[in-house]
């Protein structure tokens, strides 16, 4: 019998599910004591006691990074399924398919796979009842390719087919391109049937207002007759970020960072009033200024002094916040189901004094204004 | 059955004490701006973020200043409430014949203690929440 080399041993294991969350709420809950240490660390004059905690605050920091790869999981673990969906769709509706899924060792995190895979599902079953209608086509392809710039995860799904004749779609949508999260929901209804792209359409905005969430987009390109391509463009967030914490009418809240572009001291920025909307010049940028506590409606005893550039999807706003606190690590728990209703909070996060900030969804406020 | 009598100012109201999780001393609360009217903010009890309940806006009773003194946590299907109330009485034994049933706009139960008639608060008033 042939020795076990370490080249032939499996690189991995496996692990039950619920294990790795509870390790990873542990790892939450340690993230949430850094900041109490950070700030206990201050308190010391001691230097072998700050030595000790700067210690800590290093091995925590470093569990933290290896948190994160550990929760990451390879697209391919849903390509099986996937193609199996195209086997049975080519057999019920007996059209002869290629099907191609490139990048399946891209990595995602462990939340986002099953999502993904219902909206890969859900655009296969459209491909087969929408797209391959012509019956002389010679060979009926679905491709599709997943990649990874470490920030977003962008995923194409493309067919030969139908398609659609997209200017002219856009030039009757009055938009520049098709990306349905930046369309509202009358506009994606009146897209769907432009196309006649889907039956199911109460479930395309169901899987489109979750996309809305994560601060994604979903893009159309196509040509009559030839090809129909979607990219669909998902941040990879983690539930462990870095915050900036900002005071808006008395109330300490965070905004995640990576959202963050430009921070603004607002005496060194003009402001200008056109249709009842307040405007600045940044970068010879035209950009909408929200004042968060107008949009919060919350009064604030304090003249706002900030502004944050904020940017989504390439969609950008300036907000005006009263003051800047602190840049910290910040653990986001999903807000309770009876705020659900409340849009411009994302979550909640506790902070080392024990209370409760709320996170702003700087996605979903974007999309709102 | 058991149940835990609170106030709500100079009222008594009483709650299953199957329903309740734990009893916790006023602490800080989070506003959450744009939500419900009877909601009073977010604690963080335990590792959870809970949200805090005006008690008086969900038994139809004026709102009153000194509310804050007392949360009661609440284990419901949707997950934990807190009910800010002014303060904790006490944990009575009472026959279940003692509870009755007035159909007014909502289920609404009273115990009879003693001869004094105190509002239930029940699960079906709370799972509306």
């Amino acid at each position: 019998m042939d020795q076990l080399s370490p080249d032939n041993v499996s690189e991995f294991s496996t692990v039950n599910r619920k294990n790795l969350d509870e390790l990873v709420s542990l790892v939450e809950e340690l993230v949430i004591n850094k900041v109490k240490i950070e700030k206990m660390k201050n308190e010391f004059s001691n230097s072998t006691q700050a030595k000790i905690l700067d210690q800590e605050l290093r091995i925590i920091s470093e569990i933290q990074e290896s948190i994160k790869k550990v929760r990451l999981i390879k697209i391919k673990t849903i390509s099986k399924a996937l193609s199996d969906l195209v086997d049975q769709y080519s057999k019920d509706y007996c059209i002869h398919t290629q099907f191609l899924f490139n990048g399946q060792e891209t990595q995602i995190e462990n939340s986002l796979i099953s999502y993904i895979h219902n909206l890969l599902a859900y655009f296969i079953k459209d491909i087969f009842e929408k797209e391959f209608v012509i019956s002389d086509q010679a060979l009926s392809q679905i491709s599709i390719s997943a990649q990874s710039d470490g920030k977003d995860l962008t995923t194409i799904i493309e067919s030969n087919g139908k398609g659609f004749d997209a200017e002219k779609i856009c030039n009757v949508l009055n938009k520049k391109d098709i990306d349905l999260l930046s369309f509202s929901e009358d506009e994606v209804r009146k897209f769907i049937s432009l196309t006649s792209s889907s039956d199911n359409i109460d479930y395309l905005l169901k899987l489109r207002q979750d996309l809305l969430h994560l601060g994604g987009s979903l893009k159309f390109e196509s040509e009559l007759n030839t090809f129909r391509r979607i990219t669909i463009v998902i941040p990879m967030s983690s539930s462990i970020m870095q915050g900036l914490l900002v005071t808006i009418g008395n109330q300490v809240y965070a905004i995640p960072l990576e959202f963050i572009e430009t921070i603004l001291d607002k005496k060194s920025v003009k402001i200008k009033k056109s249709h009842r909307s307040q405007m600045i010049l940044h970068m010879e940028h035209v950009i909408r200024l929200i004042n968060v506590s107008d949009l919060l409606q919350v009064e604030t005893s304090e003249e706002p002094s900030c502004i944050l550039i904020v940017n989504s999807n390439n969609s950008r706003a300036a907000l005006l916040v009263d003051s800047l606190l602190d840049q910290t690590d910040m653990v986001i728990k999903n807000k309770p189901p009876i705020i659900k209703d409340v849009n411009e909070i994302k979550g909640t996060t506790i902070l080392g004094d024990g209370l409760v900030t709320l996170v702003l969804d700087i996605p979903s406020i974007l999309k709102e204004i | 059955m058991q149940v835990l009598t609170f106030f709500l100012g100079p009222e008594r109201f009483a709650i299953d004490i199957k329903l309740v999780d734990t009893l916790e001393n006023k602490m800080p609360i989070t506003p959450v701006p744009k939500s419900k009217t009877y909601i009073t903010g977010l604690i963080s009890h335990r590792g959870d973020v809970i949200p805090v309940i005006n008690t008086c806006l969900i038994l139809s009773e004026d709102s009153i200043d000194n509310l804050l003194e007392k949360l009661i946590i609440i284990n419901l299907e949707s997950g934990k409430i807190a009910l800010a109330v002014s303060g904790i009485d006490d944990v009575l034994d009472i026959e279940e014949e003692n509870i009755e049933t007035v159909n007014l706009n909502e289920d609404m139960s009273v115990v009879n203690i003693d001869t004094h008639i105190i509002p239930l608060l029940t699960y079906k008033q709370l799972k509306k929440i």
